[in-house]
C-alpha cells in the first residue's frame, strides 16, 4: 500500500530524513517508533503531503505523493501531532466542512458516534477535553473514508483509559480494512497495536520487523532485563482501581 | 463550488459567534457613526452666498452686500461651478443677476436667488439682504426665488460614507491577521492543508466569505446612517447602492488581501497587529475620512492621491451625497482595481500554509 525508496529530507543545516526506505502492506498497522527529532514526524508529513522530499520517493497506492499530491491528499485520512480546529464551530459543523473539503457526502453523525462523541455534536471545539480533541481529530481522519490513516502520537498526553479508548478505535479501523500508519513514544501501545513497527534514529531506519520478532531477537543476543517481570503492571492497578470507563463524557 | 459555499456558510458562523468581531466591526463604527454624525463641527457663523454677476451696472449693488456682515459673498464664474458650490455645502445659495440687470432700475430684470431645500432661513435672510440693498417695497417684486433640487447633508452626509469607507478597512485588514494567525499558530492551517483543496482555493474561499460580511457590514451602517442619522443615500438614484456595493466588494477584497499579506509577511505574529496599525492609522487621517484632504498641505495631498481608501471614501461618498452614475465613479474604482491586482498578487505569492 505504501512505498518509500530512499526518501531524503533536507533542511538548510540538518538531515531530517536520511535515505529511509520501507513498505507498508495493505491492513498493517505499522509503527514508526523513535525519539524525539529522529525524523518520524518529518516521514510522516512528506507521506501526507505536507513536506516535500529532497530526494527519493514514496507512493501511496501507486500514487506519487509529491507528484499526485491532491489525489493522495484524497485517499488519506490524517491525524496531526497538534490537534486543533475552529473555535467557534460546533463538532457537527467541523466534521460537515471538513467533508466538503474532501467532496465527500458522509453522515457527521454517524461519525461523531464511530469515536463516541456524538453526545457532544452541538458542542464547541474549545471546552473538550484532550481525549475529546483527538477523537474529534480521528473523526476528521475519517470523513473521506480513506484507505490509509496517519495517525502521529495520537495518545500523548491522554490518561490511561483514554489511551485504551484509542487502541480500540485504532483495531477497529483495521478489522474495517484500512491501513494505519503510527507513531508513538509508548513501547507498549506499539507492541499492542503494531504488526510491524520500524525504529529510527537520526532520519535513519536502524530496524523493521514486528515488535514479537524484535524482542525475540534481543532476548536470543543473552539480553536480560534489570527490571523483574511481574505479572502485572502499574498501569494494570490503575486501571483495575479507577474502571476502563472514559471520564471525560 | 460547494466548497467556496460552505467556507461562506462556516466563516460566517464564526465571524457572528466571535463576540470581538461584532464589537469591531459594527458596534464600534456604528458608535463612531452616532457620535461624529451628529457632530456640530462649526459653530455659528455668517452663510457663504455666491455671486453670480452677468451684468456691468451692478457694482454698487455687489459692494453693499460685500459690507453686510450677515452672509459672506463668494464670487462665482458659472452656474455650474454654483450648482456644485451649493452641493458641496461651501455656499447655502447663491444670487444671479442678469446681463439685463441694472441697479437703477432693479424690477425691469429681477436678480434671482437659489437655495437648497430645507434651507428656508437662508433662503429668506438673503431675500431681506438683497431687497433693503435695492431698496424695495416689496421682495416679490425685484426678486426672484428659486429651491434648488438639492438637499445639503451636512458634516454627517461628509462622515458617514468616510466611516463606511473605514469599517472596510478595519474590518478587511483586521479580521483576516486575527483569524489566520491563530489558526496558523494552533496548526489549523496546516490540517486544511492535509485536504486536498489547494492554497488558491483557500484564499479565494476565504476572501468571498470574508467579502460577503464586508458587504452586509455596509449595508448594515449605511442602513443605521439613513434610520438613525436621516442620511439621503444617492438621491433616490439607484446607481448609489450599485456604486457602494461595488466599492465595498473591490475594496473589500483589497484589504482582506493586505490583511492576508501582512499575516503572509510579518516576521512574527506579535509584530501583524502593529504593522497593520502601521498602514491603517496613516489612513484613517489623511483619506478624507474625517475631514476633506484639502484641508492638508499639498504636499501631503499628493500622498493622499495614492492612498487606496481615499479613492474607496470619495467614491462612495460621491455615490451617497450626488448618486453619481457608475460610469462617473470609474476613475475611482480604477484605482482601487489597480491596488487589489497589486496586494492579491503579493498575496498569492507569499501565502504559507504554517
Amino acid at each position: 500500500m505504501i512505498n518509500v525508496k530512499n526518501l531524503t529530507k533536507k533542511y538548510e543545516d540538518i538531515v531530517a530524513v536520511n535515505g529511509i526506505s520501507f513498505e507498508v502492506n495493505e491492513g498493517e498497522v505499522f509503527g514508526l517508533l523513535g525519539p524525539n527529532g529522529a525524523g518520524k514526524t518529518t516521514t510522516v508529513e512528506i507521506l501526507e503531503g505536507l513536506r516535500k522530499p529532497s530526494s527519493g520517493e514514496a507512493t501511496i497506492n501507486n500514487l506519487d505523493v509529491s507528484k499526485e499530491t491532491k489525489k493522495v491528499k484524497s485517499i488519506i485520512g490524517v491525524q496531526l501531532q497538534s490537534v486543533n480546529f475552529f473555535e467557534e464551530l460546533s463538532l457537527s459543523e467541523i466534521v460537515e466542512l471538513f467533508a466538503d473539503l474532501y467532496s465527500s457526502n458522509v453522515d457527521s453523525n454517524e461519525i461523531l458516534d464511530r469515536v463516541g462523541l456524538l453526545k457532544k455534536k452541538d458542542s464547541y471545539f474549545k471546552p473538550l477535553s484532550g481525549g475529546q480533541k483527538q477523537r474529534l481529530s480521528i473523526a476528521v481522519a475519517l470523513v473521506n473514508n480513506p484507505k490509509v490513516l496517519f495517525f502521529d502520537e495520537p495518545t500523548t498526553g491522554l490518561d490511561p483509559q483514554a489511551r485504551r479508548n484509542m487502541w480500540g478505535l485504532i483495531k477497529s479501523f483495521q478489522k474495517d480494512g484500512k491501513t494505519i500508519v503510527l507513531t508513538t513514544h509508548y513501547m507498549e501501545e506499539a507492541e499492542i497495536l503494531c504488526d510491524r513497527v520500524a525504529i529510527i534514529d537520526e532520519g535513519k531506519i536502524i530496524k523493521i520487523n514486528s515488535p514479537s520478532n524484535l524482542i525475540d531477537e534481543l532476548t536470543k543476543s543473552g539480553f536480560k532485563s534489570t527490571k523483574k517481570v511481574r505479572e502485572a503492571t502499574l498501569e494494570d492497578v490503575f486501571i483495575n482501581l479507577t474502571g476502563k470507563s472514559l471520564r471525560e463524557d | 463550488m460547494k466548497i467556496y459555499l460552505s467556507f461562506i456558510i462556516a466563516v460566517s458562523k464564526m465571524f457572528f459567534r466571535r463576540k470581538q468581531s461584532i464589537f469591531w466591526s459594527l458596534f464600534f463604527p456604528i458608535v463612531t457613526m452616532l457620535v461624529f454624525g451628529n457632530l456640530k463641527i462649526i459653530g455659528y457663523s455668517a452663510p457663504n452666498v455666491g455671486i453670480l454677476n452677468n451684468s456691468n451696472q451692478a457694482e454698487s449693488t455687489i459692494q453693499k452686500l460685500e459690507e453686510s456682515n450677515v452672509i459672506n459673498i463668494v464670487k462665482i464664474e458659472s452656474s455650474a461651478e454654483a450648482y456644485n458650490a451649493l452641493e458641496k455645502g461651501s455656499i447655502a445659495a447663491f444670487i444671479e443677476l442678469p446681463n439685463n440687470f441694472d441697479e437703477k432700475t432693479p424690477r425691469l430684470s429681477k436678480p434671482s436667488i437659489t437655495s437648497r431645500k430645507g434651507d428656508k432661513a437662508e433662503l429668506q435672510l438673503v431675500e431681506n439682504l438683497l431687497a433693503s440693498t435695492l431698496d424695495a417695497d416689496e421682495i416679490s417684486k425685484y426678486v426672484q426665488s428659486n429651491v434648488a433640487d438639492i438637499t445639503y447633508q451636512g458634516y454627517k452626509g461628509f462622515v458617514i460614507p468616510g466611516l463606511v469607507a473605514m469599517a472596510i478597512m478595519q474590518n478587511g485588514i483586521f479580521s483576516v491577521i486575527f483569524t489566520l494567525l491563530s489558526y496558523k499558530k494552533q496548526g489549523v492551517l496546516k490540517r486544511l492543508q492535509a485536504t486536498p483543496i489547494s492554497p488558491s482555493q483557500f484564499i479565494v474561499g476565504h476572501l468571498i466569505a470574508r467579502v460577503s460580511i464586508i458587504i452586509t457590514q455596509t449595508i448594515i451602517l449605511l442602513i443605521m446612517g439613513v434610520f438613525v442619522l436621516g442620511l439621503s443615500v444617492g438621491q433616490g438614484s439607484i446607481f448609489a447602492w450599485i456604486n457602494i456595493l461595488l466599492f465595498s466588494l473591490l475594496g473589500g477584497i483589497l484589504f482582506l488581501s493586505i490583511g492576508l499579506a501582512i499575516s503572509n509577511l510579518s516576521p512574527s505574529e506579535e509584530s501583524a497587529p502593529a504593522l497593520a496599525n502601521l498602514i491603517t492609522f496613516p489612513m484613517l487621517f489623511l483619506s478624507g475620512v474625517f475631514f476633506p484632504i484639502d484641508f492638508l498641505p499639498k504636499f501631503i495631498g499628493y500622498i493622499s492621491n495614492a492612498l487606496p481608501l481615499t479613492h474607496i471614501a470619495s467614491g462612495i461618498r460621491n455615490s451617497t451625497l450626488y448618486g453619481n452614475s457608475t460610469l462617473s465613479t470609474l476613475p475611482q474604482l480604477g484605482f482601487t482595481f489597480i491596488w487589489l491586482t497589486i496586494v492579491f498578487l503579493i498575496c498569492a505569492k507569499t501565502f504559507k500554509w504554517e
